[in-house]
């Protein structure tokens, strides 16, 4: 896996490549930890160049909707393929995360 | 704007155009594989990876000699793009064992990677058992869980299983059964190994996992798809293993698991 953070229109984004699985999902959580930390509230994570999340990596997205909610911020998904999203369908967490298809969606619909 | 990777398979990229360097690199990362670029002889880390890519553009040392410098616990490819396709015959003669093109094709990268294994004791061995079959045992680390499920997915995908059967259900549910072995079954003690047997034929693929822990009861783990239930951080693989497979069984112990994908 590998990301880059970048900021627009006042969110962070954060482009996730490759596979988001039990081997760095801690790479990723430390960042998004990292930012809060930092004072960054709302949070897009983008995973155009995505191609896997296995449980632990779906874990670590509950893991910090929760953490982000709790300090007064937003998460939102953009970007999953279409095997990313029979994942978020199976798991129900579809119900759980706002998902937009691109960033730009993702992006207007920050309050 | 900060770029952080984390990769489990390294590659030395014989490169001097940036721009070759640069998409080669993205594309292994991609793949979960670290780029290590290297622009002449001394930019060549002290034991360079069990795999180099050398572009066949380069200026400088022909193939041979790059190949005989690396030696042969190296193996190396070739990169060609469209005016140095005639050099890929020569480079092949002179000691490549694979060639790419340039503009990389993800699939065939993750596919060529898929295939190369380096040549370490404690890498999954893999060793066919039969015509359509496949066995392998890994220690229990979870750098060992990418290269595994690979192997696995790319003989079902050569024996001709495609599109989201592949990709999501058995490439899914493999990863989910083995990670389970790893981190709950062996408890992630290197000393205990992971086996893994594949068995496919036209009408169905039947992966066998098994470790070497206690196992564990299935029917304790409660379904995540609850309302109460959705926002727990664990507990979803079992679930994605039931979910994507048409059979699983586990052993009365639980220390093995049998998934069955009807083809």
């Amino acid at each position: 896996m590998a990301y880059t953070i970048d900021e627009e229109q006042g969110v962070t984004v954060i482009e996730v490549d490759g596979e988001l699985v039990v081997g760095n999902r801690q790479d990723l959580k430390d960042a998004v930890l990292d930012r809060l930390s930092a004072g960054d509230r709302d949070v897009l994570l983008d995973f155009s160049g995505a191609s896997y999340i296995d449980s632990s990596g779906l874990g670590v997205l509950v893991s910090l909707s929760k953490r982000i909610r709790e300090e007064g911020g937003e998460l939102r998904l953009s970007g999953l393929n279409e095997d990313l999203l029979t994942l978020f369908e199976l798991t129900r967490l579809d119900t759980l995360f706002q998902i937009a298809e691109d960033r730009h969606e993702a992006l207007s619909a920050f309050s | 704007m900060e770029s952080v990777a984390t990769g489990r398979k390294r590659v030395l990229v014989c490169s001097d155009r940036p721009r070759v360097c640069e998409e080669l690199s993205r594309q292994l990362e991609r793949c979960s594989a670290e780029a290590v670029v290297a622009e002449c002889r001394d930019d060549w880390p002290a034991k360079p990876p069990a795999l180099a890519i050398v572009d066949l553009a380069r200026q400088g040392p022909s193939v041979r000699e790059t190949c005989l410098e690396l030696g042969d616990d190296v193996e190396l490819w070739a990169l060609a793009d469209q005016a140095t396709a005639d050099r890929i015959v020569p480079a092949l003669a002179a000691g490549c064992t694979e060639y790419l093109f340039f503009p990389i094709n993800p699939d065939e990268l993750r596919l060529r990677l898929g295939k190369h294994r380096e040549a370490r004791d404690d890498e999954p061995s893999f060793g066919r058992v039969a015509e359509g079959g496949l066995e392998l045992t890994f220690p229990s680390d979870v750098g060992h869980l990418g290269p595994a499920v690979e192997e696995v997915v790319r003989v079902a995908e050569r024996l001709g299983v495609s599109g989201s059967r592949a990709t999501l259900n058995l490439r899914v549910a493999v990863g989910e059964a083995l990670a389970n072995a790893v981190l709950y079954g062996n408890r992630e003690d290197p000393g205990k190994k992971v086996r893994v047997t594949a068995e496919f034929s036209t009408e169905r693929i039947q992966v066998t996992v098994a470790d070497e822990g206690e196992g564990f009861d299935p029917d304790a783990i409660g379904d995540p798809t609850r309302p109460g239930n959705r926002d727990r951080t664990s507990g979803r693989g079992l679930f994605l293993l039931r979910s994507l497979m048409d059979e699983v069984r586990f052993n009365d112990v639980g220390n093995r698991v049998t998934l069955v994908l009807r083809t």
